[in-house]
């Protein structure tokens, strides 16, 4: 079965690389292939490269950046399937092809070099570029890549979540990891993961994209609002998607902005016969996909939603924000939906999530110190419901001009409002652990 | 479908004077020469912020002599600021200044999506309180340590290793010399100086171009690379003016 339609994409020099005369130095690229079962495989790649004078060729180094790692991921995928599988892919994705894709791309910006020297001699930093891959298969789905690129995950029904993001703990200002470092293959391990595909999965798109978008947002919220409808407006027509880049980056950071957009089932399905322009060959087979699924997650969470109502509305109503006035409580906004969903679905793979909360670390630093609203968030749960939740699972005594928590009972914290929700013991513990991490605001 | 109801934005540029107003800055006219030198550069600078309208400059001012006090608490867009001058009188409480501007740079009020800001330390003496648990304190900020530092010393006073502590080490490279403090020696150079950190370093910090962290395990030194002076004040034979302080 083919689950994704060809990705869309584009890429645009931002407002103030055009005023001063640059060219854009982000690159995208995409690739459909086939696999040896015959099953269709999807690839896009962005890439940024650093401007600047002591990197004056990354627009050359980020487009050989995306070339490289969407021809070594394709000789990979085509050849013979390793024998354990995900394993085995997983494994690929964190060392096997790094290796391969900064040992190719050392090459090709050496070979361009000597093609066309410049000023001093050949150093790989004149290239230098980050770089961020998705691969899309019938069976999963993964990515990899190094330096400042951000990955969200949009369910069909809007919810955006952001699944990866650059946190090195010693990049600063605006410093990132690049390919033209020695060690830049051992960078990717860290940006690297493999999700499985799941035969009763919902519909789904990822939104690959350059740091100029997310630096243009005023908030994170903001971004995961843009990405969702990046997500589902890209391929709606010729034009919309570079006039769009271009107004995100003129009223926003200015940078070089670029996007690309993977779409699972009918997510795509929809739009794929739209997206002629940039997306010049749309597979046969997912016009062929199946009519959409119901999404039994969110059948489950508005039992689970609707039980709870029954059971303890009262409860539910200090916990979640009401937009609608009756009937009181039940889970009949799309926000308290979503969270309910957002509930299920992290519970059903407790393994992922720490790795989720760590992700979402600035943002509980932002509540813990007062400076996000968490009622704002709850209210805006529908677009991203996992902020929501971490929003609803702060506790009073942990504001920062609360008293320390050291000494709270275990009475307490067994009352905290997640459960509420049907959060599974995983949930709260992690969630416990992210906020025991999370630094109070320093006093003066 | 129509764009969504997200809010874009600019990113805020933080510029920050720590002005030295201790008693011997009355001296040989060097207050009056900086406040000077700062109000005739706001236009300039307004005119770079102008030029690069993805960052918002704001502007904001600490004095220190026997204390450390805002001068300017609200980061002010620069084209609404207004130069009120500064007085000189009592000893250099550079470290209390410091921590001062330590407390600001936290977050919030600081914005996680801001640029790195410019801090501008500006001194024709020592340090008479704890310095280096002043400096100890700024340098713990995230935000501090990604800043742009620059400091100026006026005259031969003043105290330079104090100066380079500050503005932290950063060894030669290619063509470039490691970075020290700027040596102002009269009203002229003191202008220039302040003219360039206003214009050609806001410019610079305005639009920066991101960059390689140099290892997984250190960080970077530099986090904006710096344009370089104007050849007037580099080069020691150009005129700029007699050694005064």
């Amino acid at each position: 079965m083919n689950r994704w339609a060809a990705p869309i994409a584009a890429s645009r020099a931002g407002a103030a690389h055009l005023r001063a005369g640059r060219p854009c130095q982000d690159a995208v690229l995409y690739r459909e292939l086939r696999d040896t079962d015959g099953q269709p495989v999807m690839l896009m790649a962005v890439a940024d490269g650093h401007g600047g004078r002591r990197y004056r060729r990354s627009e050359v180094g980020s487009r050989l950046a995306c070339e490289t790692a969407l021809a070594v991921a394709s000789a990979a995928l085509a050849s013979a399937p390793p024998e354990d599988g995900e394993g085995a892919w997983s494994r690929w994705l964190a060392h096997d092809l790094p290796e391969a894709v900064q040992g190719r791309w050392l090459e090709a910006v050496q070979a361009h070099w000597q093609s066309d020297p410049g000023e001093g001699g050949f150093e790989p930093l004149l290239y230098g570029s980050t770089l961020g891959l998705v691969v899309m298969t019938a069976r999963w789905w993964g990515h990899t890549g190094l330096g400042d690129w951000d990955l969200v995950r949009v369910e069909a029904d809007g919810r955006a979540r952001l699944l990866e993001e650059e946190n090195e703990p010693t990049v600063l200002g605006e410093a990132t990891c690049s390919l033209c470092q020695p060690q830049a293959a051992s960078l990717f391990a860290r940006r690297a993961a493999l999700y499985p595909l799941a035969l009763e999965e919902g519909d789904f798109a990822l939104v690959l994209c350059t740091d100029g978008i997310r630096k243009s947002c005023a908030t994170d919220g903001d971004f995961l609002t843009l990405a969702a409808w990046l997500a589902r407006s890209g391929g709606e027509g010729v034009g919309l998607l570079p006039e769009a880049l271009d107004r995100i980056s003129r009223e926003g950071s200015g940078d070089d902005v670029t996007v690309a957009i993977g779409r699972a089932g009918a997510l795509g399905e929809a739009q794929a016969t739209q997206t002629t322009a940039l997306a010049p060959s749309p597979p046969p087979a997912a016009q062929a996909s199946p009519p959409r699924r119901q999404r039994p997650a969110i059948g489950r969470a508005l039992a689970i939603g609707l039980a709870l109502a029954a059971a303890g509305a009262g409860l539910l109503a200090l916990v979640w924000p009401r937009t609608q006035p009756q009937p009181q409580a039940a889970p009949t906004s799309p926000g308290l939906r979503a969270a309910l969903a957002e509930v299920e679905r992290l519970c059903g793979q407790p393994v992922t999530i720490p790795l989720e909360l760590r992700r979402r670390r600035d943002l509980f630093v932002a509540l813990r110190q007062g400076r996000q609203d968490p009622g704002q968030l709850k209210a805006a749960a529908a677009t991203d419901p996992l902020a929501a939740l971490i929003a609803a699972d702060l506790p009073a005594d942990q504001r920062s001009n609360a008293p320390a928590p050291a000494s709270k009972p275990a009475a307490a914290q067994a009352r905290r409002p997640l459960q509420a929700l049907g959060a599974c013991p995983a949930l709260r513990e992690a969630l416990s652990r992210q906020w025991a991490l999370t630094p109070a605001a320093t006093t003066p | 479908m129509p764009f969504p109801d997200v809010k874009l934005a600019n990113r805020p540029l933080h510029f920050l004077y720590l002005c030295d107003c201790s008693g011997s800055m009355a001296a040989s006219g060097k207050m009056q020469a900086l406040n000077q030198a700062i109000r005739q550069s706001l236009p300039g600078m307004a005119a770079v912020a102008r030029d690069n309208p993805e960052a918002r400059v704001l502007v904001r001012a600490v004095r220190f002599a026997d204390h450390a006090a805002w001068h300017i608490e609200t980061p002010t867009p620069v084209d609404q600021l207004e130069w009120r001058d500064l007085q000189a009188g009592g000893i250099p409480a550079m470290g209390e200044a410091l921590k001062l501007v330590a407390a600001a740079l936290q977050t919030p009020p600081m914005e996680v999506r801001a640029l790195p800001p410019v801090l501008v330390l500006i001194s024709d003496g020592q340090p008479t309180d704890d310095f280096a648990a002043g400096l100890e304190a700024l340098l713990r900020v995230p935000w501090a340590q990604k800043a742009v530092r620059l400091a100026i010393a006026l005259g031969h006073d003043a105290d330079l290793e104090v100066l380079q502590r500050f503005i932290g080490s950063e060894p030669a490279t290619a063509g470039r010399s490691p970075r020290r403090p700027l040596q102002a020696s009269n009203a002229t150079s003191l202008a220039q100086y302040i003219q360039w950190a206003s214009t050609a370093v806001v410019g610079a910090a305005s639009m920066p171009a991101s960059r390689v962290s140099e290892t997984p395990l250190e960080p970077a030194a530099g986090n904006i690379p710096l344009p370089d002076l104007p050849p007037t004040v580099l080069d020691p034979t150009d005129d700029v003016g007699p050694l005064v302080w």
